[in-house]
């Protein structure tokens, strides 16, 4: 059978000393933030005209009619154990009419029981425009709300504003759901924080969360090898597909990361490699890596990514294409072969334990700004990055601005020519890319517009939408 | 040949010659240059060539709810694909990014029972447990 373990969350709430007053100033000025964090203010207004105090002070409509028609704001759950002094201020603002009055009571969660803290007559002419104080002891436990209530009869410009509320008890409200009173008994069966309703790993200590890049879809990376010199733009010298399943504990950190590279094209002659950094990642936070093809001319360490990257982890998913894809998947008229998976797991955590290197933050990781690569041919030294991307440590620079190439690191411009054409595109979604040698402008009909807009015009180009989109016949 | 049918062929030919200076023009509104090639583009040095847009988000906390009012916050797309998720305490404050098309207009956020809905109108969304912008 299995077992649940069930866990007092409050607990928690004791040793970390949470403060045990629950304090209303409305130095917010905004009844909406109050009534997300569960105040109840029917029929009042917040005004900063002549308030009891600071800036604002909440205020009653004008009193008339009886007691079943008075201004009402009801407090947060709150619990109390048993001793403390309840604070308020109140004004009444006219008097008209027969009588008015505030009254103060607790109520408990199915309203059967109330009990009275306070009631309070006003006198005319004496207590217009006066300031009360009030200070009344609080000896129950339990959880309550405080439910303030403001009557009287005769209309006109007769208010009631209240300011400075201290309540002797702890905040016991939800906002997240609906105010209802906190949980004091939560499923938690692995004990690592996350409900089990949350958790999408509930028996598992060690993972609390999936997250998946990109959201929907799979993501596509397509290369042109022919750098530093131009090639046909046709964009399929190498194409991969991608996708990240990033796994976190409790504490944010990455357990980790399973990353889906697909090869789906290699129309080159060129035998090219490809691979992948996580830009600020210590590569000893890396444990394991499993999953990449052949590593022929590359040097891993024994954790699983490349030596000579220090401050970045490195994979290599394989060293070249054409031992895995014996057909480009490019010209028309030869029939495809099928995309090759590469199921790469890298491991970050072990039972909750990191890498020498620390633990990564899924902030640090940053699964976004992953920074893929191609290396031409088998020359390490000559990799090709995505239009402003940097290289990784094992770049040859020397092939900065040479042939079409307008590297400048000293203005964060890399791999761009110099009318900033770029070698590799990443389109988030799965990419039908352009048949051998067909420049990808006349591929896809709204590319240029794209680029030359900057981006505004036509931002899903790449997509199939109506039949204005594409040139189906130089397309794969 | 008589002159009807000269005159018939004359006809013909002048009709097919308008209507293959229709058909051009109406090719030349509608069909993109196919002699634009990508080495010919003229790309402004601050376009990023992407797809796709990161969001900074910044939560502020509600700090005078208490910290045991935790909940997962669930980010998603206009259509209703997960984009993040991850768990909150609702009175602290957080940043992080996540990544979008840059055809996408609005996310959902999803806390507990609440739901709010956000335009993205830039590259930053600051939201307080009230409001989202």
């Amino acid at each position: 059978m299995k077992r649940f373990t069930i866990i007092i969350s409050l607990l928690a709430s004791a040793f970390l000393g949470f403060t045990q007053t629950v304090t209303n100033d409305f130095e917010q000025g905004s009844k909406e933030y109050y009534t997300n964090s569960c105040w109840s203010m029917e029929g009042l207004s917040m005004i900063n005209n002549s308030p009891i105090s600071g800036t604002w002070s909440i205020r009653s409509a004008s009193l008339s009619g009886s007691e079943s028609n008075a201004n009402r704001m009801a407090s947060p759950w709150v619990k109390f154990t048993g001793s403390g002094n309840f604070t308020f201020k109140h004004k009444l603002t006219a008097f008209s009419g027969t009588w008015k009055s505030v009254t103060v009571r607790l109520s408990n969660n199915n309203d059967t029981t109330t009990i009275l803290l306070y009631a309070y007559n006003y006198q005319k002419p004496g207590d217009v425009n006066r300031v009360i104080s009030v200070s009344v002891p609080v000896n129950v436990s339990g959880i309550y709300k405080v439910n303030w209530k403001m009557s009287g009869a005769g209309g006109g410009d007769d208010r009631i504003m209240l300011d400075d509320i201290s309540i002797p008890g702890t905040y016991w409200s939800d906002p997240s759901e609906d105010c209802e009173p906190l949980k004091t008994v939560i499923v938690d069966s692995d004990k690592d924080g996350v409900p089990d309703d949350q958790d999408d790993y509930p028996n598992d200590p060690y993972r609390a969360y999936n997250n998946y890049y990109p959201a929907s879809d799979t993501g596509t990376i397509a290369f042109e090898d022919n750098w530093p010199s131009y090639g046909d733009y046709d964009m399929n010298d190498l194409v991969m597909g991608y996708k990240f399943k990033v796994v976190s504990n409790a504490q944010h950190n990455v357990v980790e990361v399973y990353a889906t590279m697909i090869l789906r094209a290699n129309g080159a002659s060129m035998d090219d490699g490809f691979g992948f950094q996580f830009p600020n990642v210590n590569p000893n936070s890396v444990i394991s890596v499993t999953g990449t093809g052949n590593h022929t001319g590359y040097t891993i360490k024994s954790n699983g990514t490349e030596t000579g990257n220090a401050s970045d982890a490195t994979f290599i998913v394989f060293d070249k294409s054409h031992r895995y894809m014996s057909e480009w998947n490019t010209i028309k008229t030869v029939a495809a072969v099928s995309a090759v998976p590469f199921n790469i797991y890298i491991k970050f955590m072990n039972n909750n334990n990191p890498g020498s290197g620390g633990a990564v933050n899924i902030n640090t990781l940053n699964i976004s700004g992953w920074n893929p690569f191609l290396v031409v041919n088998q020359q390490r030294g000559r990799e090709i990055h995505l239009p402003n991307y940097q290289p990784t440590d094992m770049a040859d620079q020397s092939l900065f601005r040479t042939g079409s190439d307008d590297t400048q690191p000293g203005i964060g411009k890399y791999y761009k020519s110099p009318t900033n054409l770029p070698w590799a595109l990443d389109i988030f979604g799965k990419f039908s890319y352009p048949a051998e040698r067909q420049d990808i402008s006349g591929a896809y009909l709204h590319f240029g517009e794209w680029v030359q807009s900057s981006g505004s015009s036509y931002p899903d180009w790449w997509s199939n939408t109506g039949g204005s989109y594409r040139n189906n016949s130089l397309i794969y | 040949m008589n002159l009807i049918k000269k005159n018939i062929l004359r006809a013909a030919a002048v009709m097919m010659i308008i209507i293959s200076a229709s058909s051009c023009q109406k090719a030349s509104l509608n069909a993109p240059d196919q002699t634009v090639n990508t080495q010919s583009l003229k790309v402004s040095p601050s376009f990023d060539w992407k797809t796709s847009r990161e969001i900074m988000m910044s939560i502020t906390g509600m700090k005078e709810i208490s910290p045991d009012v935790k909940n997962t916050l669930y980010i998603k797309s206009s259509k209703g694909d997960l984009i993040f998720k991850d768990y909150f305490q609702m009175n602290s404050d957080y940043t992080f990014k996540f990544v979008v098309p840059t055809t996408e207009t609005s996310v959902t956020l999803v806390y507990g029972k609440k739901t709010y809905t956000a335009a993205l109108t830039s590259s930053v969304l600051s939201f307080n447990y009230v409001t989202v912008q």
